[in-house]
């Protein structure tokens, strides 16, 4: 059902193209979780949706995230189920569950791969990974932060952990790894955090033999955590300009939901940008949609989604769109920033009081 | 286990600390309540917070109603009342504590470990009150804690108290249950209930269009002011009489405008509302119709066969709505759960009337629409003075 833009840069698709072929795949998209998964059956039947009427594609009905946390929505049987993302996310204690076939967990690697491609080219570099290995821990659960390192490794060989079993930076690894490839271009890959903790704070550059001025880093999971320390993305950047001499900085956003599809901010524009396998809107608090730089809800439509329903998500994030096809970095599509989760509002629970 | 007193100084920190017992609506605890509304309004900021503006008319309430007092029974507190608050609700605390102290106890209130402006603002009212001479026998006789979910603290006051005062979810009040309290003492406990409106058909649509938005308005209040959150804050609307579809859309799209122009949402609130919409398609079968105004007002339309009402729930301005012929067939909706139902156009005889005759085992309030979320010393079913002291007879 995929359509891979096999030769083609993904994010060289312009609008009047994209809007054409990414309505007419979200249509079957929606038309096959319609026919599969029953819960998505309900939802589009009570909304009076009709799926054969001429839609336009920001009437489709969104999912909320949070309902993958409540529900176990699958469109395919059980017994096709290989594997199954979870993700803690928003509300903490809940899990959200991604139910995998093989062609979606496959899908999603393909388009990953393709997305990369354009940031590190075709050939795989060697890779240094700012965090545990995962495969130390023998972990029942396939948690959001393993798969995103198990995915993001295939694109990288000769793979380092920066950390040891102790969570502590391992300094002899790391300066034979640099020793060895730190001369040449090389993929530095982790959490926005862990980076933060990591390369920001911990990392002593006494003990370190050689920068990182060949590293390109690539790094997502959020913001959440460094906006409580007031850390912005251009401080976050900054700092690894001065400390570390790492320039060439992509920072990508996505959801496990919508695991592949990711959108990549380069270091060029400092905005976030929508490749041919995504799409973005930016809602009002009556779902209408807004323009351009006016903030609201994200909703996020991805093409990869075939075994589970997150093809159209309404996020918790707050962002705006800056424009689309005009960015001066030179890549087309929707270009937009996003500030961070929804606020909490004060949550008043079974108060019999009042 | 170590004896009372000592028990009573090493969880409140006071070395005078002592169990004292008196009548219910002694002189003492109705100056105290009044003082704290005098304490409250001394806040400049009181008006951001209609909870606190509702305790301090609450508090001049009570005075009025006490003095009708014609038992023949001497009344005394039980003693000393642990109260477990929850941990999500501002204002809660302080009426459990209310109830405790004018029924004539001492009382260990546990209080929300979340940080609530209320709670500070409650909490500063009461340390200056308990600074005055005139309430050092309170201030040796109740205290407001806070911890943990450690059980040990739970035990430890379970163990030496007369009365548990236990509001909160089902799991919370049935693992507090388990904790043992000693054979004379007794649980009181406030789970999740459900509630609901009825109108009466006939008298709504007589109404002059002046007439009808008061009426629309009360209801707002009930459905929005809490975020339908509330216990009592209603879920369902049952239209009592022949359908009037003209009626109906005219009540609701008087809330629409009334919402448009009264409540301000936050992007949480709609996602969180868009979200619970979902949860309900997906849980019930039968919805006839769902009518979106916008994100202000969601209006659901369950098929006839819907039956079981208690767990569709709406929430930040969802509520459901039902045709039923005559007041008696309410009956079939009426679950244990059913807390208050909130009224318009019944009169008291004809509410009685239909409580008596149809073996219900829900149902603790009647009030009319608009006055849904107050809160009185007779809740979920018990008479809390009466609950929290002992009869005593002197013959």
């Amino acid at each position: 059902m995929l359509h891979l833009f096999k030769n083609l840069n993904p994010f060289m698709i312009k609008k009047k193209f994209k809007n054409k072929f990414f309505l007419n795949k979200i249509k079957s998209l929606t038309m096959h979780h319609y026919k599969n998964c029953n819960q998505y059956k309900k939802i589009i039947n009570n909304f009076k949706f009709n799926l054969r009427n001429k839609n336009q594609l920001k009437d489709f009905p969104m999912i909320p995230v949070r309902l993958f946390k409540k529900f176990d929505l699958k469109s395919v049987k059980s017994s096709k189920v290989v594997k199954t993302l979870v993700s803690s996310g928003t509300s903490g204690q809940t899990l959200s569950k991604i139910f995998l076939d093989k062609e979606n967990a496959s899908n999603q690697v393909k388009v990953l791969a393709n997305i990369m491609s354009v940031i590190l080219g075709k050939k795989r570099l060697p890779m240094l990974i700012i965090d545990q290995n995962p495969s130390l821990f023998n972990k029942s659960t396939f948690d959001a932060k393993s798969a995103a390192i198990f995915g993001f490794s295939i694109f990288g060989i000769n793979h380092c952990y920066l950390l040891n079993k102790k969570n502590n930076i391992d300094y002899k690894s790391l300066n034979l790894f640099l020793n060895k490839y730190g001369g040449s271009q090389f993929l530095v890959f982790g959490f926005t955090s862990m980076i933060y903790e990591n390369l920001i704070k911990k990392l002593l550059i006494k003990n370190v033999k050689k920068d990182f001025s060949n590293a390109i880093l690539l790094h997502g999971g959020g913001w959440k955590k460094l906006e409580k320390i007031k850390i912005s993305n251009s401080i976050f950047r900054e700092k690894l300009r001065k400390k570390i001499k790492l320039n060439k900085i992509y920072n990508y956003y996505g959801l496990v939901e919508q695991t592949g599809s990711i959108f990549v901010e380069s270091y060029k524009c400092g905005y976030l940008h929508a490749s041919a396998y995504s799409e973005i809107y930016v809602r009002d608090k009556n779902f209408d949609l807004l323009e351009n730089k006016k903030k609201g809800l994200i909703q996020l439509l991805s093409l990869v989604p075939t075994s589970y329903p997150g093809h159209n998500i309404l996020t918790e994030d707050i962002g705006e769109i800056i424009g689309e096809d005009d960015c001066k970095c030179g890549l087309k599509g929707k270009y937009f920033i996003v500030h961070g989760r929804a606020k909490e509002a004060e949550i008043r629970g079974c108060s019999d009081a009042r | 286990m170590p004896d009372k007193q000592s028990i009573e100084k090493d969880i409140t920190y006071n070395k005078n600390f002592k169990t004292k017992i008196a009548e219910p609506f002694n002189k003492l605890s109705l100056n105290f309540i009044s003082d704290f509304s005098q304490e409250l309004r001394k806040f400049k900021k009181i008006s951001l917070y209609p909870d606190l503006i509702y305790l301090i008319f609450w508090c001049s309430k009570y005075k009025k109603k006490i003095t009708e007092n014609n038992e023949k029974y001497l009344r005394m507190g039980r003693g000393l009342v642990f109260h477990i608050c929850p941990s999500n609700v501002p204002t809660n605390f302080i009426y459990s504590f209310f109830f405790g102290l004018l029924s004539g106890n001492s009382n260990i209130v546990k209080i929300p470990s979340k940080d609530f402006k209320e709670k500070e603002i409650i909490l500063s009212a009461i340390k200056s009150l308990f600074k005055r001479r005139k309430y050092l026998a309170l201030k040796n006789s109740n205290t407001f804690i806070t911890y943990d979910i450690t059980t040990d603290k739970t035990k430890k006051i379970s163990s030496i108290c007369d009365a548990r005062v236990i509001w909160g979810g089902n799991k919370t009040i049935n693992e507090i249950r388990k904790i043992w309290i000693p054979e004379r003492s007794i649980d009181i406990t406030f789970p999740d209930r459900y509630s609901l409106s009825i109108i009466n058909v006939k008298k709504f649509e007589k109404e002059s269009p002046k007439e009808m938005e008061k009426l629309v308005k009360k209801f707002y209040y009930d459905g929005y002011t809490m975020n339908q959150l509330a216990c009592n804050s209603p879920h369902f609307i049952f239209w009592i009489g022949k359908k009037n579809k003209e009626a109906q859309n005219k009540f609701w799209n008087c809330l629409n405008k009334i919402v448009k122009t009264k409540f301000v949402f936050d992007h949480v609130h709609v996602v969180d509302k868009y979200t619970n919409l979902l949860e309900n398609i997906i849980n019930e079968k039968n919805f006839n119709n769902i009518k979106m105004f916008k994100n202000n007002l969601y209006v659901v339309t369950p098929d006839k066969k819907t039956k079981k009402i208690e767990n569709i729930r709406g929430i930040n301005g969802t509520f459901f709505q039902k045709n039923i012929k005559n007041l008696n067939s309410l009956k079939e909706f009426i679950s244990k759960k059913c807390q208050t139902v909130s009224y318009f156009g019944f009169d008291k005889y004809e509410l009685k009337d239909f409580l008596k005759k149809n073996n219900l085992t829900g149902i603790d309030r009647m009030v009319p629409m608009g006055s849904a979320l107050e809160i009185d010393i007779v809740w979920d079913g018990y008479d809390l003075i009466k609950s929290l002291s002992r009869a005593i007879s002197v013959e």
